[in-house]
């Protein structure tokens, strides 16, 4: 559905250069600090802006190869754009139904009802929370096969980022072949949708991995000086300085469980997989 | 499908939804041709990926329990009583198994051991 | 395509307000009877300017990221500003020409309706070669740098202007005097030279703003 590879762009005081994979009916997630090169990768996707190496197919054509009618099949939310905010949600839909053939007005505008967003407001009235609703009830107005979506839970509280959720898990229930690849800096909401993770450091990718193998086989270890001369570092893949001693990341934690029964082992989670990756060192 | 996870266990999600399942199986609220909710839709009831859903359903039909007929859906397939048991009497002697290793190599003697089980075994 | 029309008309309608007062002026100019020219030019001129309204609205925001990620291509965009451009230019123009109309019925003005009409065919024209310039800087400039690109713009045409004259009467020549002959050539060989410049520049900017939008990074 959508391959990038080796994908380069390069600016002056940054470089991407990262390749990825995403099959029909697959959800992948994109996390990486500020500046990481989330954003780039996606303005790369969409071709906003041009790129200095490698490739990028979407339905197996080359980016820059799409007719409109393919574009017609991608939804799209980007974090700090939309539509003109000097519009209104009818204003919208009367745009989106000439730019999708397959866009139903009555259906999105009872879904914005649904929603409580008003139909007649200037978008530049309505709340954080309503901009991102409106933002992703958008893409998923027409008939898409590709959703391409950064940062769609943004500046939301938890129980707006449940729901806005729950309309994509909806969503993909009822299309199975669709594919998403969504960025976020809240990694619990990665953890309850997405198949597997992307993270993206300096442009570069340094970790994929499906998700449940990332929250049921890796694992924080996290010991103390003397335990740590006497680890069998085999499956160590990073490890960092504490004050108690050392924390190191594993992918093997049944390993470590069943052999040492005194050392503390806790679950992983990407917020802890990520800080290990990025700021540990290789274990040797 | 009434299941519930604990994503703070130590057991992996994958295998909590098999254990809830071979449950319901032999407890007969899944019987033989009851379909099993779809990937996609599970993991929107669960919140969490469909590829650990998937992983779930893959080992239950390399078990026997389901099986899946593409383009339909997942469906449970007889349950073998005998088989089931025997599979579940192999995993508590498993377990017993380890138990009692473990007993043994804190020191435990034979006789400590039995005293345990049974003291266990009133509760 | 249409999608892009429709939504240059709904961005349109926020400037309700402005066309209201332009129409208000422009009618308030008629009770003069040296206005009504200038009231058909102001309106002209100033409906012709809204297309770039419509593409700072585009840019308001950082909306262009999100608005060239929709189902068109880059030239569609472009066509459309063209287009949309030259419709809104025509209608402002034929508007004013109905004011000018009356203005010249209130003041008992005779003047031949092809001749008036001829010389009006002027404004429209000037003002189309106005936007024609402006699009491409508009486009180039984005939002913020925009509103001095236009500034500069408009001091290098005066400058052009005034370098030309002052060249033209080191030269001997007299510029007025020309333009008198110019007058009392005929009317119709004139606004066809006129509407042949205002095509050829079109279409040059046409071309420039095309190559602007694919090389532009949003």
């Amino acid at each position: 559905m959508l391959k990038l590879n080796n994908v380069q762009k390069d600016y002056d005081l940054f470089s991407l250069k990262c390749s990825m994979t995403i099959v029909n009916g697959q959800i992948s997630g994109l996390i990486g600090k500020n500046g990481a090169g989330k954003s780039t990768t996606f303005k790369a996707i969409l071709d906003l802006i041009s790129i200095d190496g490698g490739t990028i197919e979407i339905f197996d054509k080359d980016h820059k190869e799409l007719t409109n009618l393919d574009k017609q099949k991608i939804g799209v939310v980007l974090s700090h754009t939309g539509f003109s905010e000097y519009l209104n949600i009818i204003d919208i839909s009367a745009i989106l139904e000439k730019f999708y053939n397959d866009f139903s007005k009555e259906h999105f505008i009872n879904q914005c009802q649904q929603q409580g967003l008003p139909l007649n407001k200037k978008i530049n009235t309505f709340s954080t929370g309503m901009k991102a609703k409106l933002k992703i009830l958008i893409a998923l107005s027409h008939h898409v096969e590709l959703l391409i979506l950064d940062e769609p839970t943004a500046g939301l509280d938890v129980l707006a980022r449940d729901e806005l959720l729950d309309l994509l898990r909806d969503y993909m229930s009822q299309n199975e072949n669709c594919s998403i690849l969504m960025s976020s800096h809240i990694s619990s909401d990665l953890e309850s949708i997405c198949d597997d993770i992307y993270m993206i450091d300096q442009g570069k990718i340094v970790l994929h991995e499906d998700t449940d193998v990332l929250l049921s086989d890796y694992a924080i270890l996290k010991v103390s000086e003397e335990q740590y001369q006497t680890l069998d570092k085999k499956y160590i893949l990073k490890y960092m300085k504490e004050t108690y001693g050392y924390s190191c990341l594993t992918k093997e934690k049944q390993f470590y469980v069943d052999n040492y029964k005194d050392i503390v082992i806790e679950n992983s989670n990407i917020d802890k997989v990520m800080m290990i990756m990025i700021r540990g060192e290789q274990a040797c | 499908m009434k299941i519930i996870i604990n994503n703070t266990s130590m057991i992996p999600i994958y295998e909590q939804i098999i254990e809830s399942i071979k449950k319901m199986i032999i407890k007969e609220v899944l019987k033989e041709n009851d379909i099993l909710p779809s990937v996609r839709s599970l993991s929107k009831e669960l919140k969490i990926s469909a590829l650990t859903v998937k992983k779930a359903y893959d080992i239950l039909e390399n078990e026997g329990y389901t099986v899946t007929i593409h383009g339909k859906g997942t469906y449970v397939k007889k349950a073998n009583h005998d088989f089931l048991k025997e599979e579940q009497k192999k995993e508590v002697e498993a377990d017993l198994e380890m138990a009692i290793q473990k007993a043994r190599n804190i020191g435990l003697s034979n006789e400590e051991i039995k005293e345990l089980m049974l003291l266990l075994m009133e509760e | 395509m249409l999608g892009l029309l429709v939504k240059d008309l709904k961005l349109l309608k926020n400037q309700k307000m402005f066309i209201c007062i332009l129409l208000f002026i422009a009618g308030v100019f008629l009770k003069t009877d040296f206005g009504i020219s200038f009231s058909m030019g102001y309106l002209t001129f100033m409906g012709a300017m809204l297309i770039i309204s419509t593409i700072s609205m585009d840019d308001y925001n950082y909306g262009m990221s999100f608005l060239m990620t929709l189902p068109f291509k880059k030239e569609d965009y472009v066509k459309e500003k063209y287009i949309l451009g030259i419709m809104i230019s025509l209608l402002a123009w034929l508007v004013g020409l109905v004011l000018s109309f009356i203005g010249m019925y209130i003041h008992d003005m005779p003047t031949p309706i092809s001749e008036h009409i001829l010389s009006s065919v002027m404004v429209l024209l000037f003002a189309l070669m106005l936007v024609s310039i402006l699009i491409p800087v508009q486009v180039k400039f984005g939002q913020t740098k925009a509103n001095v690109a236009v500034i500069i713009v408009f001091a290098i045409l005066f400058l052009i202007g005034f370098i030309i004259y002052t060249i033209a009467s080191l030269l001997g020549v007299d510029i007025t005097a020309l333009l008198n002959q110019l007058s009392h050539m005929s009317q119709s060989y004139v606004v066809l030279c006129i509407l042949a410049i205002t095509i050829v520049v079109e279409g040059i900017s046409y071309l420039i703003t095309m190559k602007i939008m694919n090389k532009k990074e949003f």
